[in-house]
């Protein structure tokens, strides 16, 4: 090997070398120094809805199916009315129109409207309760009115032989609403004409039984969704054991699948009636049970405390097949108004029913939906309790977190108080008939409104006004 | 009488040949009765500080006088002529060093025949005596001067010639009462023909003008030229046309003249792209100077035309025979050729043939992968999804989106387009029946085109035959153009295809004016398609000039055209201070979650390892562990990357690493310029565009060690290739697997109700809202029958803030979603809005929530019907649409300007880079082509 080769393959090496490093050296620098990063922003822009007024759709009075001989087998009327109470937040005052019944009967529906001033988005809100005493419809039915919406659970009912269900749909919207329903049972889905493309003309109410889809169902759940005008839905379930009024209700929305779910508000009274007629025949739902629904597709294990704001209670663990409705009994409680919450593994609708004194020939229902987390200032009324004898009106406020929230409410006219909850547990408040209050700093909250009186016992939960019209950032 | 002669000898300022040709005049067998010595250099001129004794005297003109007038000074001087007819004058420049027998034989020839006026010698180089450097000129039918005899070894084989139509300034013999008669040199011809013109007049007054072969006089150049700089090809054929054009208005009949005169500049246009045609761009500008000047300058025409009419005795038909016939010419032409041709084959390069050498078989595979994985895109007129759309419907309105305008995105806005627009415009227009089409039928031609470029690429930088067939296979589906192709990056596909071509392009770009004007256009292609590529592109350019500055001169314009095509976007964007926006990828934004640094380096343009770690997700296989085996994948093409620096001829290797060391640098920027706006966030620029070049490179070094290392043999490069192409496989599955972004589509974008409704409004707008993952709303106005992908803007995308009017429609936006008391009907009829369309979002959080909210806000919305669930979402008719609709916006002053430059200068490069020089026609082995140096003869072909 001559010197000059030499000489050439050692710069042959030496800028082989070179190469490597700087190649190597780019690679490591490029992973290991963090560089800066160029990031613009895009343009957008914070949009504040022009406020609107508020609406709120009652449902109006208690229904009978097929009252009279001439009319067809599916038609409702009226009986009797319900009392309302209104309220607004600020100046705003709420006004009621009236919306057209089913099928012209005298059911008075109406809509609550609180007018928008000044930028401001009026709070508003409404409840309704009926005191009723029929032979084939009695006790004591609450219902809030509500927020017009596009999609509502509605957990309760029954198609059993003496239980009637009706599905109540209020359209206050301008524009016609076409609703779809789903409705699942203990069996799984049920399938069945005309759940699809009900069409609710604008300004008025539509009633239908369920037992038209399916008949002899003991666990319904149903989920309503509508295109065009948005709508209140709710069910109005009435038992007659035998010739014997077993009570009436209004099932009100329960909160959409959640794993984790709350329900205050349960009212469990008169146990020991309800354990000595529970063995008769026909009596079995005298029972307070949680009916849990899981939409998903996978088996959800639930686990279900149930107690009192002073933490009596008791636990229960079940497992709630997929497509499938799952009543669990909550068997062994003391009387007391109790919250039940659920952690699932996967999401799940829930509700529960609870009886009150069947042996006194006033026996009567009462159904309350899962409470959605409270978010914002939320006004609620406490329906007029003149019509229900000596009923009272009680407040759950449960904190299913791991942290104690602390609320204030006002009333007007009465100086704000404050309310601490424990985390877990849960706090009970007595309220004033017709009264509204407003919860504030309650986020994260759930909360039901419970009414119990000789006459009766009904329940619902409460609602916050839902955020279609908080400002959104738009890009465009 | 006795004849008398006296020589004129012209010299002009810095004339270094001087003393050679007083020597040889000093030793003339028949010396001249009298010289004069005329100094046309000012001071300081050698002539200045001549000496002279006896019969000669000495004069001067200023400096920069023509010969002509130089020649009329000295007789001024020498006083009135005598009214013999055999005085003579004898013409020299400085440069024509007389043999010591030329005006002995010029005489000779003169004084036998008394019709003789003028009589030329033959004028043999200065440097090489024995060779002609003119001898005798003549004109074509047109008027084109060309010398009769030029450039050959002297053999007397010329020596036949005695009549000729003109001889050359040097060293010509005139009586001077002929000269005097015809009033001299035209002084309208300062530089060139000035001889041939005299010597035409004089034949036309009745004298002949002769040639005298045996009188040899030396010259250096023109010598009507003197005085002036050199000059290059540019200035000399500005010079001759001027020169024809002069003469063709001068010799021109009365009743033809105004017709001449009109056709000056119209032939000025088509000569211009004749010029660009036969690679002659330098002729270009003087073509257009020399027709204004000879239609509106002084030229001095009408003197001339009054000294041609007075002295002319005979017609023109007696000339006819001197001229040059068509014979004559297409001799001369198959002679140049012929020496032109034996030239370049004389360069041996070698040759792997496409068939033979394996790169069909590659092309082929590729395209058949390119089917397989694209297979779904097969019968559907348009593809959709990630960052395609469809195109417009019509070429017309294709090319309408290109330039400088009114852009129908967003709110609309009057700006310059993306240059990408052109090449889609150029895309639909091949399928001009459907331009949607062109793009599915590019993601069938990408691979098997990609392939065949870089076959053609490495064969420039290899021996081997088997090589190219190799490193083409690795490329062509090397993943950056998978990846480009499946989440609908169309720019990044196109420079993947394009680069090969490119590098081929820009490396014979020193030789050859039709490769650097291909390169110009292949670069303009690129850069428009991948912006982010400007900078590595610009490096690229330079180092091929500083490796090859013989060629500077071709290789300058290169990027003119990618210049000319930004510049309106860099003035807008520059305008509103965004100016790193020019960067921006062209098409329809799309979300990229950017590679890691590492990931890039293994090729991955997006997190995912090119789909690997989604794919062996399911059979167990951790990311991490995916990472190695890519890891072990890319070592081959690695390692042989590596090697090709260590080997000899490591130049080549050098240039392959930088290429690919610019790409990664590229990529890895890349994915740190977050610009673009989607909806509520920006994304980052794709990382594939670097990863392109990143690829070009390896695959090119580790070509050329396949090449230099001995022991390698087809099946060990195979083998290779094999290992390279696994690094693909889940991009070429993922269409299969449908997790492609990409999808067929029917062409429409909006709905089919929409679509039907712009057949009769074609103004009618959409209000496109889009929940963003955020729980923000994206919203965007599209007319018709929806944006298109010529549509989109970079200029729109990375906006970074609001107009009115964008204002205006992010508050009705924000309200249709909510529940609102709102009355959106002055916006809605406006904004010319006809339909609102939620598209459907599926993300389970926030804009979920979004987008049912919104839902039931234009459900609940009186003003709105709904129509119905279409593919890409919720659609709402606006009852009272308004049947007046905002009509097309004008498309402002700039637009005809910015199309008309844009023409000229794309126009000019087309006809540039039609090959039209002559091709090799053998091969033969020898050396790689591209080490070859840049040959003398390309250098002449500027002339």
């Amino acid at each position: 090997m001559t010197r000059r080769t030499i000489v050439r393959t050692g710069v042959r090496i030496a800028v082989g070398v070179v190469a490597l490093a700087i190649g190597g050296g780019v690679v490591a620098a490029a992973t290991v120094v963090p560089l800066p990063t160029l990031s613009q922003t895009p343009a957008g822009r914070v949009v504040t809805p022009v406020a609107l007024d508020q609406q709120r759709a009652c449902s109006g009075s208690l229904l009978r199916l097929a009252g009279d001989a001439s009319a067809s087998a599916t038609s409702v009327t009226a009986q009797g009315a319900a009392s309302t109470a209104t309220a607004a937040s600020g100046k705003a005052t709420p006004t009621s129109t009236p919306l057209a019944g089913s099928d012209g009967a005298a059911s008075k529906p109406e809509v609550v409207t609180a007018a928008a001033a000044g930028g401001v988005v009026p709070l508003v809100s409404g409840a309704q309760l009926q005191n009723v005493s029929a032979p084939d419809l009695s006790g004591i039915a609450a219902s809030p009115c509500a927020e017009p919406t596009s999609s509502t659970w509605l957990v309760g009912g029954s198609t059993e032989t003496g239980r009637t269900t009706l599905i109540d749909l209020v359209n206050p919207t301008d524009v016609n609403s076409t609703v779809d329903i789903a409705l699942w049972g203990e069996t799984g889905t049920v399938q069945g004409p005309g759940l699809t493309g009900i069409v609710v003309a604008p300004k008025s109410q539509k009633v239908i039984p369920l037992a038209g889809f399916a008949t002899g169902l003991v666990s319904p759940v149903l989920h309503v969704t509508s295109r065009g005008g948005q709508i209140t839905a709710s069910l109005q379930e009435s038992i007659v054991r035998t010739l014997q009024p077993g009570g009436v209700d209004v099932v009100s929305a329960a909160a959409a699948p959640s794993t984790t779910q709350s329900i205050p508000g349960i009212v469990v009274r008169d146990s020991d009636q309800v354990q000595t007629q529970l063995g008769e025949s026909g009596y079995g739902d005298l029972k307070s049970i949680l009916r849990a629904f899981n939409p998903g597709t996978t088996a959800a294990d639930l686990s279900i405390q149930v107690s009192t704001p002073d933490g009596t209670g008791a636990t229960f663990s079940v497992s709630a097949a997929a497509g499938q409705v799952t009543d669990v009994p909550l068997d062994g409680l003391p009387d007391g108004v109790y919250t039940a919450t659920v952690q699932s593994t996967e999401p799940v609708v829930t509700g529960a029913r609870s009886s009150s004194d069947p042996t006194s020939g006033t026996s009567d229902l009462a159904w309350v939906g899962s409470a959605p987390a409270l978010d914002g200032a939320t006004l609620f009324t406490v329906a007029p309790l003149d019509t229900a004898g000596d009923a009272t009106a009680t407040l759950t406020l449960a904190n299913a977190t791991d942290r104690p929230i602390t609320a204030k409410i006002a009333s007007p006219g009465v100086p704000a108080s404050s309310v601490t909850v424990a985390a877990n547990s849960s706090v009970s408040q007595s309220l004033v008939s017709g009264r509204s209050a407003t919860l504030t700093g309650a986020d994260g909250l759930r909360g039901a409104i419970a009414y119990s009186g000789s006459d009766g016992i009904a329940a619902y939960a409460l609602v916050s006004p839902s955020s279609v019209s908080t400002p959104v950032t738009v890009y465009p | 009488m006795q004849p008398r002669v006296t020589a004129i000898l012209v010299a002009p300022g810095g004339a270094t040949t001087l003393d050679k040709t007083l020597d040889g005049l000093s030793r003339q067998t028949r010396p001249p009765e009298a010289l004069v010595v005329v100094d046309a250099g000012g001071p300081d001129s050698p002539a200045g500080r001549l000496a002279l004794s006896g019969a000669a005297q000495l004069t001067s003109v200023p400096a920069g006088t023509s010969l002509g007038r130089a020649v009329t000074h000295a007789l001024r001087v020498l006083g009135p002529a005598t009214e013999s007819l055999d005085d003579w004058i004898w013409i020299l420049g400085d440069d024509n060093a007389p043999e010591p027998q030329a005006l002995a034989e010029l005489m000779g020839t003169a004084e036998v025949s008394p019709s003789v006026a003028v009589a030329g010698p033959k004028l043999m180089r200065f440097d090489e005596p024995r060779v002609i450097a003119e001898f005798g000129e003549t004109m074509t039918r047109f008027g084109a001067s060309l010398a009769l005899v030029t450039g050959e070894l002297d053999q007397a084989q010329h020596d036949v010639q005695a009549d000729v139509l003109g001889v050359a300034a040097g060293g010509m013999l005139v009586r001077r009462h002929v000269w005097e008669a015809l009033g001299g040199f035209d002084p309208g011809l300062p530089h060139v023909d000035a001889s041939l013109d005299f010597s035409t007049r004089a034949r036309l007054a009745g004298h002949r003008v002769v040639l005298v072969p045996s009188a040899r006089v030396l010259s250096q150049g023109h010598p009507e030229d003197f005085g002036r700089t050199e000059g290059g090809h540019a200035r000399r054929s500005r010079l001759r046309r001027e020169a024809q054009l002069h003469r063709r208005l001068v010799y021109s009949s009365p009743l033809a003249l105004p017709f001449h005169w009109l056709s000056l500049v119209p032939l000025a246009f088509l000569r211009s792209i004749w010029h660009l045609l036969a690679k002659n761009p330098g002729a270009v500008g003087g073509e257009f100077a020399t027709a204004f000047r000879a239609a509106f300058g002084r030229t001095g025409v009408a003197g001339a035309r009054v000294a041609l009419r007075r002295s002319k005795k005979v017609g023109w038909g007696a000339i006819r025979p001197l001229r040059a016939d068509l014979q004559q010419l297409r001799e001369r032409r198959v002679n140049d050729r012929d020496a032109r041709l034996a030239l370049v084959e004389d360069a041996a390069v070698p040759r792997a043939s496409f068939v033979a050498g394996g790169g069909l078989w590659v092309t082929l595979f590729a395209a058949v992968v390119g089917v397989i994985a694209f297979f779904r895109l097969l019968k559907s007129p348009a593809v959709t999804g990630g960052g395609l759309l469809p195109l417009d419907a019509t070429p017309g309105s294709l090319w309408h989106s290109v330039g400088n305008g009114w852009h129908e995105i967003g709110t609309g806005f009057v700006g310059p387009s993306d240059p990408f627009t052109g090449v889609l415009a150029v895309f639909g227009s091949i399928t001009f029946w459907s331009p949607s089409t062109s793009i599915v039928l590019f993601y069938f031609l990408a691979l098997p085109l990609s392939a065949i470029g870089a076959w053609f690429a490495i064969r420039r930088v290899t021996t081997r035959t088997w090589v190219p067939a190799i490193g083409a296979l690795v490329y062509s589906v090397s993943p950056p153009i998978l990846a480009a192709l499946h989440t609908g990056h169309l720019g990044a596909a196109v420079t993947f295809v394009t680069l090969p071509f490119l590098v081929l392009a820009l490396s014979s770009a020193h030789r050859s004016w039709s490769a650097g004007a291909t390169a110009s256009l292949l670069f303009a292609v690129v850069a428009a398609s991948t912006p982010v590529l400007i900078p590595a592109l610009v490096i690229g350019w330079l180092g091929a000039i500083a490796t090859r500055p013989r060629g500077t001169h071709r290789m300058l314009g290169v990027p003119i055209p990618a210049i000319a095509l930004f510049v309106p976007l860099a003035v807008a964007q520059f305008g509103r201070g965004t100016w790193w926006a020019l960067l921006a990828d062209p098409g329809v934004p799309s979300r990229t979650t950017p590679a890691s640094a590492l990931q890039l380096a293994l090729g991955s343009a997006e997190t995912g390892l090119n789909g690997w770690t989604r794919l062996v997700a399911g059979v167990g296989v951790t990311g991490e562990t995916m990472a190695v085996i890519i890891v072990l994948a890319m070592l081959p093409l690695g390692i042989l990357a590596i090697v090709s620096v260590f080997l000899p001829t490591r130049g080549r290797a050098l240039a392959a690493l930088a290429v690919a060391l610019l790409g990664y640098a590229t990529a890895v920027l890349a994915t740190h310029v977050q610009i673009t706006g989607v909806g509520s966030t920006t994304t980052s620029i794709w990382a594939g565009s670097g990863l392109t070049l990143y690829f070009a490179g390896l695959v090119g070094a580790a070509s050329i060690t396949l090449d230099r290392i001995p022991r390698f043999s087809p099946p060990v490069g195979l083998l290779f290739a094999i290992v390279g192409v696994a690094a693909s496989i889940p991009l070429l599955v993922a269409t299969m697997l449908g997790t492609t972004l990409i999808q067929p589509s029917s062409g429409r974008i909006l709905s089919a109700y929409v679509t039907a409704e712009a057949q009769v409004k074609p103004e009618v707008g959409t209000l496109v809202l889009t929940p963003q993952p955020d729980g923000s709303l994206g919203v965007s106005l599209q007319r018709g029958s929806g944006e298109t992908l010529d549509d989109q803007s970079t200029l729109d995308s990375t906006r970074q803030s609001l107009n009115a009017t964008s204002r205006d429609l992010t508050v009705l936006a924000g309200n249709l979603v909510s529940r609102s008391g709102y009355d959106p009907r002055a916006d809605l009829r406006e904004l010319g809005i006809g339909f609102v369309l939620l598209s459907q979002t599926d993300d389970g959080g926030a804009g979920d929530a979004l987008g049912t909210r919104a839902s039931g806000a234009l459900d609940g919305n009186g003003l709105f019907l709904p129509v119905g669930d279409t593919t890409s979402g919720q659609l709402w008719r606006y009852t009272d649409a308004t049947e007046t609709l905002p009509s097309h916006q004008p498309d402002g002053a700039l637009r005809p300007i910015v199309l008309i430059v844009w023409g000229i200068v794309f126009g000019s490069a087309l006809l540039l880079a039609i090959p039209t020089a002559p091709r090799r026609r053998r091969a033969r082995s020898g050396p790689v082509e591209a080490e070859l140096p840049a040959t003398t003869f390309d250098e002449e072909r500027d002339d």
